[in-house]
Parts: C-alpha cells; sequence; structure tokens
C-alpha cells in the first residue's frame, strides 16, 4: 500500500516535471526517477495523451517503441555534445576550398578600388609634372654637394645666370632649404613674378658673412 | 472532444531543465526530449517525404545531428523551433541525397504547423499509414476523446487549459480560483485517468509498433 502510494506521489512530481513545474533538487529528483522503465513509460503515456488532446493526428506517429532504444544506442557511441566544441576543432578544409558566394562581387570590388586608385594616381602624376619647372623658363639658382640640406647661391642681377656653388664663397650669398625649392615649384601658380623669375615672393634672404669681414 | 486548433505548450514547461542537462552531456535527459518531440518530429518529415520507410530514418538523423549541436542552442528560441529547423533540413539533405524533392513546401509545412482542422484533413501523414496503424490510432484517438468526456468537471477543466491553451500552473490556479497545488493534483489526476484508458491500447498492439 506504501509502495502505491508513492508511486502515485513520484507519478504526480513527473506530470509536475512535464510542465516545468519542478525546480532545483525536486527537479533533480524527478530526473533520477526517470531511470525507471515505469517513469519512463509513464513520460511516454502523459506526452501521447497531450498531444493526442492537442492533435488527434499525432496518434498516428510515434509508434514504433524500439526508436529511442535505437537511438540511445547510436547516442552512446558519440562523443556528446559538450565534447564538440568548435574551438578545438581543426578547420575543415573543404570549407576553405569551396569558395563563398559572394566571392565574384568582392573581386569586381577590389579590381573597381584598384582602378580608381590607378586614375587618380595618373592624373595627379599628370598635374603635379604640369606645374614643374619647365625647360628655359628659369633659373637654376644653385648648385651643392648632392643631398645637402642647405645650398648656398650667389645672388644675382641677371634673372638667366647660373649661380656659384658653395665653394665659392662670394659677397653675398643666400641660404636656401633644399625643401624649400619644392615648396615654391608647388605653389608657383600662386607666387608673384620676381626678378628671379620664380616664386621670388616666397624666398627668405640672409647674407652669408664670410672670412674676410 | 479534441480540439481541433491548438497551440503547442506553453514555454512553462520542462525543456530548457532538460535541454541544460542534456548539453551538459545527461543521455537520460535528451531521451526525455526525444520521447516528448518524436510524435512531432515524425509527423513534420512525414509531410515531407510521405516514405513509411524513410521517415524513422530522418527522424533517428534528426535527433543525432540536434544532440552534436546541442551545445549550439543558446535558448533564444524555444526547443521544440531549433528542432524543427534540423528536422526540415535533415529532410531536404535526404530528398536531396536520393534526388527526389520534398513532397510538401517548407511554407506549406509552417502554415499546417498549426493543426488547423482542414489543413491537417489535406496533409493527412500518409507515412506509416497501414491500414493497422491507422486503426490503431483512430482507437487511441477515440480513448482519449472518452476519457476526457468522463472527466469530472474540475479536472477536465485543468488539464485543457494546459494542454490545450498551453497556460501555466498560476495562471490557471486563477482562472479556476483555486490554488497552485490543487492545478497540481487535478492536472495529474486527469492524465492519470487517461492514461489508464490508453495504456491497454499500447500493450496489446503487439509487433514492431507498440
Amino acid at each position: 500500500m506504501k509502495n502505491q502510494v508513492q508511486a502515485q506521489l513520484d507519478r504526480e512530481t513527473l506530470s509536475a516535471l512535464m510542465d516545468g513545474h519542478l525546480q532545483g533538487a525536486e527537479a533533480g529528483k524527478a530526473l533520477r526517477m526517470m531511470d525507471s522503465a515505469e517513469a519512463r513509460e509513464c513520460w511516454q503515456v502523459y506526452h501521447l495523451v497531450g498531444d493526442v488532446l492537442r492533435s488527434s493526428d499525432l496518434a498516428a506517429c510515434g509508434r514504433d517503441s524500439a526508436f529511442v532504444s535505437r537511438l540511445s544506442a547510436r547516442l552512446a557511441q558519440e562523443t556528446g555534445p559538450v565534447a564538440v566544441v568548435p574551438a578545438t576543432r581543426p578547420r575543415d578544409t573543404r570549407d576553405v576550398a569551396r569558395p563563398a558566394a559572394n566571392d565574384g562581387v568582392f573581386r569586381w570590388k577590389m579590381v573597381a578600388g584598384l582602378a580608381s586608385f590607378a586614375a587618380v594616381a595618373a592624373i595627379g602624376w599628370g598635374v603635379m609634372g604640369g606645374i614643374g619647372p619647365q625647360p628655359g623658363m628659369g633659373a637654376q639658382l644653385a648648385q651643392g654637394p648632392s643631398g645637402a640640406p642647405t645650398q648656398v647661391v650667389t645672388l644675382m642681377a641677371a634673372p638667366q645666370a647660373t649661380l656659384a656653388t658653395a665653394s665659392e664663397p662670394a659677397a653675398a650669398v643666400m641660404l636656401r632649404d633644399a625643401r624649400l625649392d619644392e615648396l615654391l615649384a608647388a605653389h608657383r601658380q600662386t607666387a608673384g613674378a620676381s626678378a628671379l623669375g620664380n616664386a621670388a615672393g616666397f624666398l627668405r634672404n640672409a647674407t652669408f658673412e664670410g672670412p674676410g669681414r | 472532444m479534441t480540439t481541433p486548433a491548438a497551440p503547442p505548450p506553453a514555454p512553462t514547461d520542462s525543456d530548457a531543465l532538460l535541454v541544460e542537462r542534456a548539453a551538459a552531456g545527461d543521455q537520460r535527459a535528451y531521451e526525455l526530449l526525444v520521447i516528448k518531440y518524436q510524435r512531432r518530429i515524425e509527423r513534420l518529415i512525414g509531410r515531407m517525404v510521405r516514405d513509411v520507410d524513410l521517415v524513422p530514418d530522418i527522424a533517428q538523423e534528426t535527433f543525432i545531428r540536434a544532440w552534436r549541436a546541442l551545445h549550439q542552442f543558446r535558448g533564444d528560441a524555444q526547443f521544440y523551433t531549433w528542432l524543427y529547423r534540423i528536422a526540415v533540413n535533415t529532410a531536404k539533405k535526404s530528398l536531396m541525397e536520393m534526388k527526389r524533392d520534398p513532397i510538401v513546401t517548407e511554407a506549406a509545412l509552417q502554415s499546417s504547423d498549426d493543426d488547423d482542422e482542414t489543413s491537417r484533413r489535406e496533409n493527412e501523414l500518409t507515412s506509416e499509414s497501414t491500414p493497422e496503424s491507422e486503426l490503431a490510432a483512430r482507437e487511441i484517438a477515440a480513448a482519449v476523446n472518452a476519457a476526457m468526456e468522463a472527466l469530472p468537471e474540475d479536472l477536465r477543466q485543468a488539464v485543457t487549459l494546459r494542454e490545450i491553451e498551453g497556460l501555466s500552473y498560476e495562471e490557471i490556479a486563477e482562472a479556476m480560483n483555486c490554488p497552485i497545488g490543487t492545478v497540481r493534483s487535478r492536472i495529474f489526476r486527469a492524465r492519470e485517468a487517461i492514461s489508464a484508458r490508453v495504456k491497454p491500447l499500447l500493450s496489446h498492439q503487439t509487433g514492431k509498433r507498440w
């Protein structure tokens, strides 16, 4: 009699478990009950009743009593859901070899980008070349050792004259940074004309006191 | 007594607990989920392939795949929704391997999965539809309906609100104006009474299927 009462209590617990009304230790106890064949049969029939109440055609489904046992045998051969964590899984080479569906779009975008860059570079090169020093238009202001940051030139009255080198100190010389020439060349169009025939408005004059003074 | 348009059970069910345990490697917990959803998954697959022999195999493959991928289930959707997708994809893959097209489109599946009476007749499961199985299914449905008719009003109301309307114990207690413990007891007693009528049918069906 006690066993019958206990069995009924167990089934009531199982019924509450079905409805998600058990938590914590009570739920754990109910799940442990599921090791018994009676409890599993009860679980199956209760769910069958619920399914048929909701939709009578479900009575025709799932009638293979060996389904779960066959599945259990297969599950036992599996590694389980936890062991199959993708972090440790080596990358499948088939995934690498297989092209994505939108690979073609990306390729065309890359080609278009490179073409745009090339076009901008070509136009820029042409513009820069057009505003650079033209042959015969200006004087070569100085000539010094290659790579020297500062050139010492002799200030001459004639615009077409070739100026002296640093090794020939004159009475009045001008110290100029080589980078300044590049800056002046770049801003030639906006600079005023001068006796040098170039962007003299930006020139900074300086004197050099030679050893004779 | 069977209500034609019934929503699936409410989120307040045992799925979350069982999925959590199964994801931790508890095979027993996963088998309880399999028992719970086997019928719905087989019906779904049967509507796609309509082949008696294919349905159990594809259903097995579905549950195996779900077991392998269980760690990916985040609980954002209901477990059955997730399982449904796996079943549809598995059935499609099986059909592709056999160079067959699905009998029923996925859109038709979704519309008919609401268990509407009309669509149910149109999409009547033909897998496993031998005359014996048809008869057995009708007997089970008739036994459940008869048991429901014979239930006292308070038990019938409680189990209807739970199984068909999908209400939680708290909502049923409020609707029936009784304590939650009483709701739990009434639902249990209703299930017991219906099961008592169904069990003999299951045990009498000898052979491979029940």
